[in-house]
């Protein structure tokens, strides 16, 4: 760290002024480069990686606001005085606390992880990272209009994707994961006031999150341009592979919650358990969300964590699946 | 990363969001009511960044510049910045119409019901309709549409099969185009097919037909007219 803050100060004030001039150099070279961006296949492409960041924008914004308060004006006293003493309690009540979110994934990341650096417990912050997107009020109510007069797919995701929560975040407690976000713990940004706290924790989770974002959106994007849908979904049908399909499917699409269920119920070739899968794994792991992981927890955690996800949101998915549906 | 660089690309993602949403061309990417969130998250992402960039100016040094090292990828965020004014992404069209199955309306598409079609009638007698309540009558009401005149706008996507004919299409998106799907109609009989891509206000009357796969109903052509792609280019 030291040698690059030395690498970085050699360059003092050209940061600044080479991300105004790349912002100036795309607007004027607009015109003259048209010509090399005219292939449908790189309009599509930008078309859907322009939307999903866009989309995410102002979740993000709201995920970075609250995960900067929690920082500045939280003491981490509190924090853990509102988990109850017993760990598996702790993590249920994380996961329940998902409820309270209002929103699609990409606000919960780096809400999570400045819950874990102001002292709360590993487990319950994640339980309550992948439950929020998937449990709060305004997906569960648009799961209920993507289905209408069928209830038990609201119930389906919203237990199966609970259990998918607090299963994850016992498994973390019980391997003793502490270490692995040991890279989420160590950052708190202290300033001169709690303003201070806020702006520059903002900043940090702002840049980091968002980043993340774009790589994820950019790879999930030239999948859909790459693979076309239809194409997976019959690969799954026509070998009785369908909720795996539709699992993979959500992690490659990388759609919001909140417009996942639409998605899932446009997929009427496939069995009402693999439309579940579909919307238990895409809020708990996608593109998007594996790389944001990374940036938050580091890739040391994000490469184990995020593949046990993706299989116990199937298997919840399937168990739940088979009881309601 | 210097945080004076850091404010700079928070400023300059700010400045593009709240840059389509101004202008309106963020319903080229989601829809139409992400507006007032996309300015709101805009004005909170500019004024973060304009602190980083003033307060960077002050005292040259960051006392506090541990834990900035893992902040390069934050320099991805200029990536869809530079996409926004170099490529100016259109709406989707023709080509990943093409490459998509057509018409998978979503079971909530059904509450709309039955019905006779809503829209207002123009000079020549047609009903105006928008492609998703048409097709929602084709599936669940078919008696109440056939043999009318509906007047539909979308844009051109070829038809193989069928001669002098065009798919007309529009995309429906729940959130953003991520999750968008085409709504299509063949209409045949047409004289002169235009390019993919045109849009078009199109009459036609349906008289039951429709063809696999996606069940598109076959609409007979009565006039057309090339217009301007619509303010807001996708269906909710």
């Amino acid at each position: 760290m030291t040698t690059e803050s030395t690498i970085q100060r050699g360059h003092q004030g050209t940061g600044a002024q080479l991300v105004v001039l790349i912002v100036i150099a795309a607007v004027l070279l607009r015109g003259v480069l048209d010509s090399w961006f005219d292939g449908p296949a790189i309009q599509a492409w930008s078309t859907v990686f322009v939307s999903i960041i866009l989309q995410a924008t102002p979740f993000l914004a709201l995920g970075v606001a609250l995960s900067a308060a929690v920082a500045a004006f939280v003491p981490a006293e509190r924090l853990t005085r509102l988990l109850p003493k017993n760990r598996v309690a702790a993590v249920a009540t994380g996961g329940a606390a998902g409820v309270l979110l209002p929103g699609c994934e990409c606000g919960a990341v780096p809400i999570s992880g400045r819950l874990v650096s102001a002292g709360a417990l590993p487990g319950a912050a994640l339980a309550f990272m992948l439950a929020a997107p998937a449990i709060n009020p305004v997906v569960l109510v648009s799961t209920a209009v993507a289905f209408p007069g069928r209830p038990e797919m609201v119930m389906g995701r919203l237990v199966a994707s609970l259990i998918t929560a607090v299963v994850m975040g016992l498994l973390v407690l019980r391997i003793n994961a502490d270490g692995l976000v040991r890279r989420a713990m160590s950052r708190r940004h202290v300033g001169d006031s709690k303003w201070e706290t806020f702006a520059v924790t903002a900043r940090h989770d702002f840049l980091q999150a968002g980043g993340f974002l774009v790589l994820g959106s950019a790879a999930a994007a030239l999948l859909q341009v790459a693979v076309p849908r239809s194409f997976l979904v019959n690969i799954g049908e026509s070998a009785g592979l369908g909720l795996l399909m539709m699992a993979v499917l959500a992690i490659a699409l990388s759609i919001c919650s909140e417009a996942d269920a639409f998605v899932a119920a446009s997929f009427t070739q496939v069995s009402p358990t693999a439309q579940l899968a579909f919307m238990v794994v895409g809020p708990a792991v996608d593109l998007k969300l594996a790389s944001m992981q990374a940036g938050v927890f580091g890739s040391r955690f994000a490469v184990r964590f995020a593949p046990a996800t993706a299989l116990v949101a199937v298997a919840a998915a399937a168990v739940v699946g088979g009881v309601l549906l | 990363m210097r945080s004076e660089t850091q404010g700079a690309v928070m400023v300059a993602v700010a400045a593009m969001v709240a840059n389509l949403a101004l202008n309106g061309s963020h319903t080229s990417y989601t829809r139409v009511g992400l507006r007032i969130p996309l300015f709101l998250s805009a004005a909170f992402i500019g004024v973060v960044g304009l602190v980083a960039v003033l307060k960077a100016n002050q005292r040259e040094t960051d006392p506090h510049g541990h834990g900035s090292a893992g902040l390069r990828v934050g320099l991805a965020l200029l990536v869809p910045v530079v996409a926004v004014y170099m490529i100016a992404p259109a709406p989707l069209g023709a080509f990943t119409a093409s490459r998509s199955e057509a018409n998978q309306l979503s079971a909530g598409a059904g509450r709309r019901g039955p019905g006779p079609l809503p829209g207002e009638v123009t000079a020549s007698g047609a009903i105006e309709s928008d492609l998703s309540d048409l097709l929602v009558r084709v599936y669940y009401g078919p008696e109440e549409v056939q043999g009318k005149t509906v007047r539909l706008v979308g844009f051109v996507v070829a038809e193989p099969e069928i001669e002098d004919a065009y798919r007309l299409t529009r995309f429906t998106i729940s959130c953003c185009a991520a999750d968008a799907s085409s709504l299509q109609v063949i209409v045949r009989g047409v004289p002169d097919v235009p390019p993919e891509n045109q849009w078009l206000a199109v009459e036609a009357i349906w008289h039951g037909e429709v063809v696999n796969p996606g069940l598109v109903p076959v609409m007979q052509f009565v006039s057309q007219e090339r217009v301007a792609q619509p303010a807001e280019p996708y269906e909710y």
